[in-house]
């Protein structure tokens, strides 16, 4: 690979994350999960592959769940993009139902995946597509555990399915 | 990453033009293959052109033909009532395809023109034609299980991944695409190019130009389509071999047939040698069998995927029967 | 009067995990989580042969690039010791000399302000090979071997006399794979200098030894020496070891006198951390007619490194399961160009008891008998190796528990694969030695997902004599110091096995 010539390596970038603005100047390069855990410190959204294969970088844009590992910042940096992170689920408290669900299934072990199994259990919930353990299974699919807490997290989408009220709709 | 400059564009002819203004400008859409290909090293473009804002997104359905904006995501497709209607083998393809999240990001025109999950294409330590023609290609002696046993050179056995395009192969799908000569119609039977001496040509998109809508016919309404996905795990992992079929019976008798198989070939593989048998034939089991050999009569298996010929044409029996309403 | 858990009433209560809230709200932080003012990235480069030498390494590209701050290869990289392990000695120190003894060895690394412009140089570096003919088999002639590395190798009775006094005689040769631990969170080091104090937050599973790997490496003594690893993503055995991207972290700190942040990648996790290794294993059981077994010769082979050492048995459970006179369990390594295997989670025991209850499995076929009547004809009711008895064992109410769940009864015997129909797998995990001492001690177990805090939170109120490792009270800082924990091991004050044999 031949060495390149320095470029001009910063575009002015506004995130907007929590519902918090924020005005960055970020290389090109640079995904929207290292802006998160790098750039704003908000290091609950994990990365465990960088390539698109574990989930645990999942997070919300515009209430859809998607990988942050292979978003570019760039690409939301025109600020209409909601995004939301493990961070910004809830109030203070951890309160939202599926963070509460997870901690009474024990729907962990090292935590490492789980605000990734988090963010798209919130996800899943509003596509409505919590019906069955085998639905639950598929369509979180996409989320990998490698401590095997797998039984607990269906156990616990389960339990917030039925806590929360709307199902065809986002309980955030 | 290799750096590069970003630009957004606003319109179909503004992304057309900035891509013919710079050598070696790509266009940034979902991302999912573009991005993850540029962290590997395979590809490093000087510019990145976002299309993402393009108006090039929804569904719309015609009497005869559905149209679907090329930066509609994989997800928006399959949720569409039409395509869940009248056509289940798109639906099905879609869902058996990637992760919810990666559904939610991926386009279909994206789909479409995703690389090969070949390990040693993806490496750069390792020797590829597709990636530096002339190279060598260090998986026909080593590791080839999930490679490909048609359409294969002595240049590349790459599979080609997508579950989505053996789907629109079969129904004879076009893509519409612009660039600097202007707009045309492709269809997609004739877009891909299997490796033959010049595998690092995969589809015959010019330089530049950009897919801007896929069109599928629909097909009669008595028609049964489906699509089955054969791999290693349950779900999320791609195809070891799969079958996207549509099929018209009437009276016991198969009057038209669609057959086009993935995880097998190149490039989609539609398979009119396995349609050739079918038409006019009684929808039984023995015709699928027969089917499906036509249909895989040309495999040329290496060691590591030999067990692909008799799971290929196992593949297309079940999916004709499925959809067809054979017992198991 | 000794209390114990069961007294206490923990063991089958529902009770949340005392770090579950930080977990499900991204706050638990993670060896990468940690942030430091002036925080420079690092990016390995990994060797793409197995064997040979680099004879030319190309730098001043990447040294010239866009926000490197330093590239450190074997020319430049400073003088380091070998330090011990806390299992086992640790991994030569990396950058030492123009060897490559196995794909995928470090053989540079690139520090810049961003991840971004590291990874960018990284690419940019040139190697120039002289490569050599690697020893990838284990037959390979020129490949040295290594008996009984982990001086666990047993023999009792007369094995030779037992086969030639068999009634039936079963010979077979298994064969397991290579298995990576891959825990989900990439493994992770940032490494700060102030003077000759070093600090790191680390992927470790035993935050003592690391500290110790670090201060014999360089030089320093264990007092400046500080691992902080509250949460690590996962490890599975793969955290016992300092490995040498460890190493790199620091030495780029030290170079370039910033803190400093490596991420393994998914890739390098593959060839940076350790496996379990591939095994071949040549078992032969001699039996009575009845069923009653009278020899067991089990020999392993595995591959480990050249310059690395790895020691484990395969033979471990097979001395104790059963009870049988003559037996001979052996365990060898062939040096290979391959990366140095570790632990993984029931290490030696997973491959050895599936070996064993796979031949096991034959000879009850070969006999006529069922297999699981099998294993309870020969169920040793004491230690076969000491004849001991031991303090307690349920593997029998395992046997019947697992038959009644498994719809034993129903299965229809047959050759051939049919999981029904396989073997009961047990196997057995020797209690550690316990130590005892009157200081307080200080745990340093760091949580993994193990339910450690949750134990140390939840203390008899008659606690046992202290050991080293049981609290007097809750711990006030996490992960730091003292020993290690692995999964395999019970979390103290838990530490009386209460089936001394179980389902592996």
């Amino acid at each position: 690979m031949r060495h390149r010539r320095v470029w001009n390596v910063e575009l002015p970038i506004t995130l907007r994350v929590n519902g918090v603005v924020h005005e960055l100047h970020l290389d090109p390069r640079v995904t929207l999960l290292d802006a998160l855990r790098e750039r704003l410190g908000l290091t609950g959204t994990k990365k465990g592959c960088d390539q698109g294969a574990c989930g645990a970088c999942t997070v919300l844009a515009d209430g859809k769940r998607v990988l942050s590992c292979l978003t570019l910042a760039a690409t939301c940096g025109d600020g209409e993009r909601e995004i939301t992170t493990i961070e910004g689920l809830a109030g203070d408290g951890g309160d939202h139902p599926v963070q509460r669900a997870f901690v009474a299934c024990d729907a962990f072990q090292c935590g490492f995946c789980t605000p990734g199994q988090i963010m798209s259990a919130v996800a899943l919930l509003a596509e409505g597509r919590a019906g069955s353990d085998a639905e639950i299974r598929e369509f979180m699919s996409g989320n990998i555990c490698r401590c095997g807490a797998y039984p607990n997290i269906v156990a616990a989408i389960r339990q917030a399915a039925g806590e929360v009220r709307e199902p065809g709709r986002a309980a955030v | 990453m290799q750096p590069f400059d970003y630009v957004r564009a606003a319109g179909v002819r503004d992304a057309v033009a900035a891509a013919a203004a710079r050598p070696e400008a790509a266009f940034l859409a979902g991302g999912t293959t573009q991005v993850d290909l540029m962290k590997d090293g395979v590809f490093a473009p000087r510019t990145l052109i976002d299309i993402t804002r393009l108006p090039l997104r929804g569904v719309t359905a015609g009497q005869d033909v559905l149209r679907v904006g090329a930066l509609t995501t994989m997800e928006e497709l399959a949720a569409d009532p039409v395509v869940t209607r009248r056509l289940p083998v798109v639906r099905e393809a879609l869902l058996l395809a990637a992760s919810p999240q990666l559904r939610n990001m991926a386009t279909i025109g994206g789909n479409l023109l995703q690389r090969t999950r070949c390990r040693y294409y993806r490496d750069l330590s390792c020797a590829c034609n597709r990636r530096t023609p002339g190279a060598g290609c260090d998986a026909i002696g080593g590791q080839h299980r999930m490679h490909a046993i048609l359409g294969t050179s002595d240049q590349c056995i790459a599979t080609h991944a997508s579950d989505l395009a053996v789907a629109l192969v079969a129904l004879d799908a076009t893509v519409r695409t612009s660039g600097a000569a202007g707009e045309r119609a492709i269809p997609l039977t004739e877009f891909y190019r299997t490796p033959g001496d010049s595998p690092d040509v995969e589809h015959s998109l010019q330089p530049g130009e950009l897919i801007t809508e896929v069109t599928v016919p629909l097909p009669p309404e008595e028609t049964r389509s489906g699509y089955l996905k054969v791999r290693d795990r349950v779900s999320y992992e791609f195809a070891l071999a799969s079958a996207a079929v549509a099929v018209r019976v009437t009276d016991g008798v198969v009057r038209d047939a669609r057959v086009a198989l993935g995880g097998l070939a190149t490039v989609p593989w539609r398979s009119r040698e396995a349609e050739d048998v079918l038409r006019g034939a009684a929808a039984s089991e023995d015709t699928y069998r027969a089917a499906a050999e036509a249909a895989l009569a040309g495999a040329r298996p290496l060691p590591g995927n030999a067990f692909k010929v008799e799971l290929g044409k196992r593949t297309v029996v079940r999916a004709l029967s499925t959809v067809t309403g054979l017992p198991e | 009067m000794t209390a114990t858990i069961e007294a206490a009433g923990l063991v089958g209560a529902a009770v949340d995990r005392v770090d579950g809230p930080a977990k499900v709200t991204g706050a638990a932080r993670y060896p990468a989580d940690f942030g430091y003012a002036d925080l420079a990235h690092a990016v390995i480069v990994q060797a793409a042969i197995a064997a040979g030498r680099i004879a030319a390494i190309g730098t001043a590209a990447a040294e010239a690039a866009p926000g490197v701050l330093a590239v450190i290869t074997h020319r430049n990289a400073p003088r380091l010791a070998r330090a011990p392990g806390g299992l086992g000695i640790g991994p030569p120190p990396p950058l030492q000399d123009d060897r490559i003894v196995h794909h995928g060895q470090h053989i540079a690394v690139v520090v810049a302000r961003t991840p971004e412009e590291a990874a960018a140089a990284a690419r940019l570096i040139e190697v120039g090979y002289e490569p050599d003919e690697p020893m990838l088999d284990l037959d390979d002639p020129r490949a040295e071997r290594v008996d009984n590395a982990a001086g666990r190798d047993v023999s009792r009775g007369d094995v030779a006399a037992g086969l030639a006094a068999a009634d039936v005689v079963v010979s077979a040769t298994y064969t397991t794979p290579a298995q990576t631990n891959n825990p989900l969170g990439l493994f992770a080091t940032i490494a700060h200098w102030d003077g000759d104090l070093l600090t790191v937050h680390d992927t470790t599973q035993g935050p003592a030894f690391d500290r110790r790997s670090l201060a014999v490496t360089f030089g320093l003594p264990e007092s400046s020496v500080r691992v902080l690893a509250p949460f690590v993503g996962g490890a599975f055995g793969a955290g016992l070891r300092t490995w040498p991207h460890v190493v790199l972290a620091a030495v780029a700190a030290r170079v370039t006198n910033r803190p400093v942040k490596l991420v393994l990648t998914r890739a390098q996790m593959f060839t940076s951390i350790g496996y379990r290794p591939p095994t071949v294993q040549h078992l032969t059981l001699g039996a009575r007619r009845n069923g009653e077994l009278v020899a067991i010769d089990h020999a392993g082979i595995e591959p480990t490194a050249l310059d690395d050492d790895f020691a484990e048995s395969l033979t471990r459970a097979t001395a104790v399961l059963y009870d049988c006179p003559n037996l001979s369990g052996r365990t060898s390594q062939v040096r290979l160009n391959v990366p140095c295997p570790t632990w993984m989670r029931g290490p030696g025991e997973a491959p050895g008891v599936h070996a064993l209850e796979c031949a096991l499995d034959e000879l009850a076929s070969e006999l006529g008998i069922d297999p699981l009547e099998l294993r309870l004809l020969n169920y040793a009711e004491t230690h076969p190796q000491t004849g001991r008895p031991w303090s307690s064992k349920a593997l029998r109410a395992c046997y019947e528990l697992g038959a009644e769940r498994f719809g034993w009864a129903r299965r229809t015997p047959s050759r051939g694969r049919c999981a029904a129909g396989g073997c009961s797998s047990a196997t057995a995990w020797p209690p550690r030695s316990t130590a005892t001492s009157n200081r307080p001690a200080r745990p340093g177990r760091r949580s993994a997902g193990t339910g450690w805090r949750w134990c140390a939170a939840r203390r008899p109120t008659s606690a046992p004599a202290p050991t080293r490792s049981s609290p007097r009270s809750p711990p006030t800082r996490w992960g730091c110091r003292w020993t290690g924990s692995g999964s395999s091991w019970a979390t103290p004050p838990c530490r009386r096995p209460r089936c001394k044999a179980a389902p592996g």
